[in-house]
């Protein structure tokens, strides 16, 4: 095959013929196997392409590639006449005229409004950190939030606790801009009509009076100690209230795990899993970087094994159908149909049977045959797995196979029964059991059990605590329909007043997170408390509250805080003095120590695993005509409980970095047989019932004859009404959210919950929608009309993005340095000495870089970032200060066809604070200068927005306020702002500080202390959040801080180094550990 | 169709109306010179930073007597000037330290004993206000030798608490290129008559020796990164 380099006219690999460096020598990247659905001549194929625009090379793309903000002439704000102008004109000179000759230059007069009595330790203008905790799904993370003169703007992860270390991810840290939202539910509702609680609570009251055996209760995942308190407490007050009338149901639960789990333990358990004990890694559809419960303390065990610097990495295998988080982290990934995912748990099983690995369970050995081999795995991957496999527990290691919460329950079986022969459970793999207050055997029969019980009008009254259930629903289980059947009342408890509550004869508004009282679980079973950081802005009450509203009065206490107090108080288990104080250590804390669940290694009795894998075997899967069609939660909503927030809706999806929507995606090769598109409509029919036109989205790396739909898009407008604002957002944009995306819940069944991949039927329709994508934003290419253009773009990707595989930075440690040509570099400038006083640098580690864009979210909340909408956003005018930019890489030693599964790369880029930053150059008033520190500073009252700095960043990581995006927002949304950061205004051009603001704070408080500044103790919001610690921040100049060791490494390098613009931010080479 | 060289015959190049015109060009000029020297003669001149801006407060609280008379320390009510970016104005729980035992039938306190009643707080009128763009930091300047009387001026001998300086960014970086001649010893920070009776040179000798001790200066008295980045951007801009 000719490598890429020979392609080049007239250049060897670093475009100096002089120079005769080695820079080609190594991983030569070849072309993959003649691509037929791009059209492009194999020959030219990069091996790092940012989207199938870029290697088509559509105008799309080429008009990001020559300019950083195309289409900014066709403006779309309101055309002024000249005679309006010169109105305006003439108007504000009068205004200049009168205020500079009157002397009236004061500015508006301020008001001080002190404390009448101000709380101990309260200082005005600092901010304070509280320990507490959001819960979603059912497993609480641990957050430290910080307050601001009683206003909580910013979520990160509480340091000590185990669920989080410190870190946090999007959602978690979108939940505050949640609290602000104008939309939320401000009063309790009796169908429109306003009410107060002590209206509610007369139902309550009629409730009680029955005796409670016509109540239904229908609540989401929850693990709290406060709200159980208040079950036991009404098993007394509701004496005809039975355990089963209590009923869960969340979308994304855990249900098939539970299944799994008792189908060969005989008892339901949560699995966890301890990276730091497995070399090798198979995930069977489970996201567990980013798409589980635990990912954030997940992706921080992963990574630890992902530098080289610790020792050996590890090995991931991922064997999915959509393209996710974890499966381009890696080593060796199959995109396989759904059903193909258990057919190929089935014949690792086989292959390792075959090698005397023995399996326990019975009728495996019969069951196991019946699964076909998996489509698109070439013969030998799944031997060679199954070899490296049993080579590692001969050798008493450990490895760790995962099956994903959504796969069937049969595979959660399988894979159990796995990890116990191969010997990994105990060492990396722990079980804990479920806790026995789920009393249905799944939450999808807790739902059909509830539906029957409403249709066949034993239900008077129904609560819903929470959730979503008439939105997210699966479609036959008749809920929605059923609702109305509560002959007496159906009451909603809710953040929002959401599709439920438009059913439901009465709505109560729910206390937001922040302004509760409470207690939770996490992952692993730490108990993790809660405290409001703000008295609830509308009145809400948590659900505990709710619930104990049913108790007999003066039985029970009213308030969260009484009933947190008291539950915690049992947990803690100490006398009565000594109790107070301890929940008061655990409420400071956010957690009590050493409460995790105890992990067991079960005995395996699979006895009736075949079964269930036998009727697997039988299932339906993908025809020419038919596909399997997969679900899974979104990476920004969610299951649509997020939906409002703008922050995650501008937020590009970390794999397909689409925003403000979701989109059916589909391989290249489906899309390419069936005519389509990215951006075409199609009709997605079910035999059994239901259908829905989505828009397709060409996603390289998804399996072929699968289509995956992500949750919580489609959402209806909120309150009844016709439109729907999402908080945060400009308000300039018509376009926010109304009918942002497609609802993936009206195709949901219930088959689909217990197996994914049920086959849909596809129908293009003759129509299109526009989604909007970032992921051609912002290259960092030639310009295309002075070059070559791939051929430039290869020669140049090199310069910015490298990677290497742990055999060859073994072989040759200098091996990354050889990857592109650093010539030798004289300086046009002066430079100045940075050799004393602080050096501010930050590293950031592809090999820990997920993608999971907690960073992005972060930085948002941080510097007051702009949410601009979807129209904007086309434009290439998003205001995030830091992108992901996500790359494929085609696959050179499998010869696969690089555009159906390629390799994913994410590599964050933010301003790189270049010494000789070109930036600075050419700014005509000085706005962007250095700092002594070496910092490119950015002056928002200077500038004038010229916008000549953006133009000549050679890393395009300026962003411009086309509009006067901070003013947008209410007030209520603007209390949000981080009061340490300027908000910008219309005109002015903006980037990343490497957060001067927490620079300076820390520089000042040390100094006012007297004391040196430690390494780690400034921390920039994006390297705070990051589950990997993949961003490093620190000082240059002190050779023992962790940045400084990262500049060292061998695996450092700058992106574009060849410009010589001395980027503060070097960045660590990918590092990949295939199989060889 | 008109002669183009009609003008020229008569020996001109400009029309008429053009002497008009440079009349209204001249008076334009004499009117522009006077709008010039106006805006200059406005904008450089104290008013136009505001120093001298002395608004009625809802209580007439004198800091000539409290600091003046009676010597009460600034940080007895302005407690977070040596920890925090604010100073703070102090809770009227402060005032009615002293106030729920003396003047308890004073007309002139009664916004405080309302206050105090109420839990509503009493609205001062702010002074000193810096644009919403810079960050000045209380702790940074007050645990480093800067006393208070170099920005607010003799608080000490107000009725009525003005803005004495300019507080304007020229202002500011005067003293942040040549810190020297405005330090004093730290235990003087609140001392309002410290220094009146040294010379430049004397205070300049103080200041350099705190300037040493701070790290600004190094020991050849040369000024290290810790003096320059003090005119950084990023220092007051965020």
């Amino acid at each position: 095959m000719p490598s890429l380099d020979e392609s080049v006219p007239k250049n060897n690999a670093c475009g100096s013929p002089a120079c005769g460096c080695t820079a080609a020598s190594l991983a030569t990247p070849t072309t993959p196997a003649a691509s037929t659905n791009t059209g492009i001549a194999p020959a030219l194929t990069p091996d790092f392409w940012r989207s199938l625009d870029e290697v088509d090379g559509t105008p799309e793309f080429r008009q990001f590639l020559n300019g950083e903000f195309p289409f900014h002439t066709e403006e779309s704000l309101e055309r002024d006449s000249r005679r309006h102008f010169l109105k305006l004109m003439g108007a504000s000179m009068a205004m200049a005229g009168a205020v500079s000759m009157s002397g009236c230059l004061r500015w508006p007069e301020q008001k001080l409004l002190p404390y009448t009595s101000r709380p101990l330790g309260r200082l005005p203008g600092d901010s304070t950190e509280y320990a507490t905790h959001i819960e979603i799904g059912g497993v609480a993370a641990g957050l430290l939030v910080t307050s601001y003169d009683g206003r909580p703007i910013k979520i990160e992860g509480n340091p000590e606790h185990p669920a989080n270390l410190g870190s946090s991810s999007s959602l978690q840290q979108a939940t505050v801009l949640g609290l602000y939202d104008p939309a939320r539910s401000q009063a309790v509702l009796n169908g429109v009509s306003k009410k107060s609680w002590t209206d509610a609570a007369k139902v309550f009251d009629a409730i009680r009076a029955t005796g409670g055996g016509t109540l239904r209760v229908l609540s989401e995942a929850s693990s709290s100690e406060s709200v159980a308190a208040v079950r036991r407490q009404l098993a007394t007050d509701l004496p005809k209230f039975k355990p089963e009338q209590w009923h869960v149901y969340e979308p994304l639960g855990g249900d098939n795990e539970h299944t799994g789990t008792r189908l060969v333990f005989g008892k339901s358990y949560r699995t966890h899993l301890r990276f730091a004990n497995a070399d090798v890694v198979v995930s069977f559809g489970d996201d567990f970087l980013l798409g589980h419960p635990n990912a954030v303390r997940y992706a921080r065990d992963f990574a630890a094994r992902r530098r080289p610097a610790n020792g050996d990495l590890n090995r991931l295998y991922a064997i999915e159908s959509r393209y996710t988080v974890t499966g381009s982290m890696a080593d060796r990934r199959f995109a396989v149909k759904p059903s193909d995912i258990v057919a190929f748990a089935a014949q690792l099983a086989q292959e390792l049977a075959k090698r005397g690995v023995a399996l326990s369970g019975i009728g495996l050995a019969a069951a196991l045959p019946q699964f076909k081999m998996p489509s698109g795995v070439e013969s030998g991957a799944i031997a060679a797995l199954a070899d490296e496999l049993k080579k590692l527990r001969d050798a008493g290691k450990s490895s760790v196979l995962t099956a994903g919460a959504d796969q069937p329950a049969a595979l959660h079986g399988l894979v159990a029964v796995l990890n116990a022969a191969l010997g990994n459970v105990g060492k990396s793999v722990g079980y804990s059991a479920v806790p026995s207050e789920i009393t249905h055997a799944s939450q999808v029969e807790s739902l059909r059990q509830l539906t029957e019980s409403l249709t066949s009008g034993q239900v008077e009254y129904l609560l819903i605590l929470g959730g979503n259930p008439v939105y997210n629903a699966p479609i036959d289980s008749g809920f929605a329909a059923a609702i109305g059947k509560a002959t007496r009342a159906s009451i909603h408890l809710s953040d929002y007043v959401d599709e439920t509550s438009q059913k439901t004869t009465w709505h109560l508004p729910r206390a937001h997170a922040l302004e509760s009282w409470g207690d939770a679980r996490s992952w692993d079973g730490t108990l993790t408390s809660q405290q409001p950081l703000i008295a609830p802005l509308y009145d809400g009450k948590t659900p505990a509250e709710v619930l104990a509203m049913l108790a007999a009065p003066d039985a029970f206490p009213r308030t969260a805080y009484e009933i947190a107090r008291k539950a915690l108080l049992a947990r803690v288990g100490a006398d009565a003095a000594a109790g107070e104080n301890a929940v008061n250590k655990l409420i400071h804390d956010g957690f009590l120590a050493g409460s995790a669940w105890p992990q067991e290694s079960p005995a395996l009795k699979a006895d009736a695993l075949h079964e269930s894998l036998a009727n697997l075997a039988a299932r339906g899967a993908a025809t020419s005509e038919r596909v399997e069609l997969s679900f899974g939660a979104d990476y920004r909503v969610y299951d649509g409980r997020f939906s409002n927030l703008g922050w995650l809706q501008e937020l590009p999806d970390p794999m397909t970095k689409i925003t403000w929507d979701n989109a059916l995606q589909m391989s290249p090769a489906d899309a390419q047989r069936r005519g389509l598109k990215t951006g075409s409509m199609v009709r997605v029919r079910r035999t059994e019932g239901g259908e829905l036109d989505v828009a397709v989205f060409v996603m390289p790396g998804q399996a072929q004859g699968a289509v995956t739909l992500t949750h919580g898009y489609g959402r209806a407008p909120l309150g009844g009404g016709a439109h729907r604002r999402v908080a945060g957002a400009v308000s300039y944009n018509a376009d926010l959210a109304i009918g942002a995306g497609f609802n993936s819940f009206a195709l949901l069944r219930t088959n689909d919950l217990t197996t994914p991949g049920q086959t849909v039927e596809l129908q293009s329709l003759d129509a299109t929608h526009a989604l909007v994508t970032t992921q051609n934003h912002h290259p960092i290419d030639a310009d295309d009309s002075l070059y070559a253009p791939q051929a430039e773009t290869m020669r140049r990707m090199k310069q910015h993005l490298r990677t290497v595989t742990q055999a060859q930075l073994k072989a040759d440690p200098q091996a990354v340095r050889k990857l592109a040509h650093e010539p030798k570099l004289f300086s046009l400038w002066n430079e100045k000495d940075y050799s004393t006083g602080n050096k501010w640098g930050m590293s950031i580690d592809l090999s820990a870089c997920t993608g999971c864009s907690a960073c992005v979210t972060a930085c948002q909340a941080e510097n007051n970032i702009a949410v601009v909408g979807k129209s904007e956003v086309a434009r290439g005018r998003e205001m995030h200060w830091i992108r992901i930019d996500r790359y494929f890489g085609t696959r050179k030693e499998d010869g696969v066809n690089g555009y159906d599964n390629p390799d994913v790369l994410h590599q964050p880029v933010t301003c790189q604070q270049c010494e000789n930053a070109p930036c600075e150059q050419v700014c005509p008033v000085a706005a962007t200068v250095h700092s002594e520190e070496g910092l490119n500073d950015m002056t928002y009252n200077r500038c004038i927005g010229t916008r000549y700095c953006s133009n000549n960043c050679p890393y395009k990581v300026r962003r411009f306020n086309y509009f006067n995006n901070s003013k947008s927002p209410t007030l209520q949304e603007q209390m949000v702002y981080n009061p340490e950061v300027t908000v910008r205004a219309r005109g002015v051009m903006e980037k990343c500080t490497f957060c001067v603001q927490r620079i300076n704070k820390v520089k000042i408080k040390t100094k006012n202390a007297g004391v040196a500044i430690n390494d780690g103790q400034i921390t920039p919001a994006c390297a705070q959040a990051c589950p990997t610690q993949a961003i490093v921040f620190g000082d240059l100049n002190d050779p023992t801080s962790r940045v400084a060791k990262n500049h060292a490494d061998a695996r450092a390098y700058a992106m574009l180094s060849d410009l010589n613009v001395k980027p503060r931010n070097l960045f660590l080479a990918k590092v990949k550990n295939p199989n060889a | 169709m008109s002669d183009p060289n009609k003008f020229l015959q008569h020996g001109q190049i400009f029309p008429i109306w053009f002497d008009n015109l440079v009349k209204l060009l001249g008076a334009g000029a004499g009117l522009g010179g006077v709008y010039v020297a106006l805006i200059i003669y406005f904008g450089f001149s104290p008013k136009a930073t505001d120093a001298g801006y002395a608004p009625r407060q809802p209580v007439p609280y004198s800091h000539a007597l409290h600091v003046g008379k009676l010597g009460l320390d600034c940080r007895y009510c302005h407690t977070g000037v040596e920890t925090t970016a604010h100073a703070a104005v102090p809770p009227t729980q402060t005032c009615m330290n002293c106030h729920s035992m003396v003047g308890k039938e004073s007309v002139a306190l009664a916004p405080i004993f309302k206050s105090y009643a109420s839990g509503l707080p009493v609205e001062w009128l702010r002074v000193h206000d810096l644009p919403d763009y810079s960050y000045f930091n209380h702790s940074a300047h007050v645990t480093r030798g800067v006393s208070c009387v170099e920005c607010h001026g003799r608080i000490d001998q107000m009725e009525v608490v003005e803005q004495a300086k300019p507080l304007s960014m020229g202002w500011c970086l005067e003293c942040h290129r040549d810190p020297a001649p405005r330090l004093r010893p730290q235990s003087e920070i609140t001392n309002f008559d410290w220094g009146v009776d040294l010379s430049d040179g004397e205070r300049r000798e103080i200041g350099r020796a705190i300037m040493r001790k701070n790290g600004l200066l190094d020991a050849q008295d040369n000024p290290t990164v810790r003096l320059k980045v003090m005119t950084s951007c990023s220092t007051c801009h965020r």
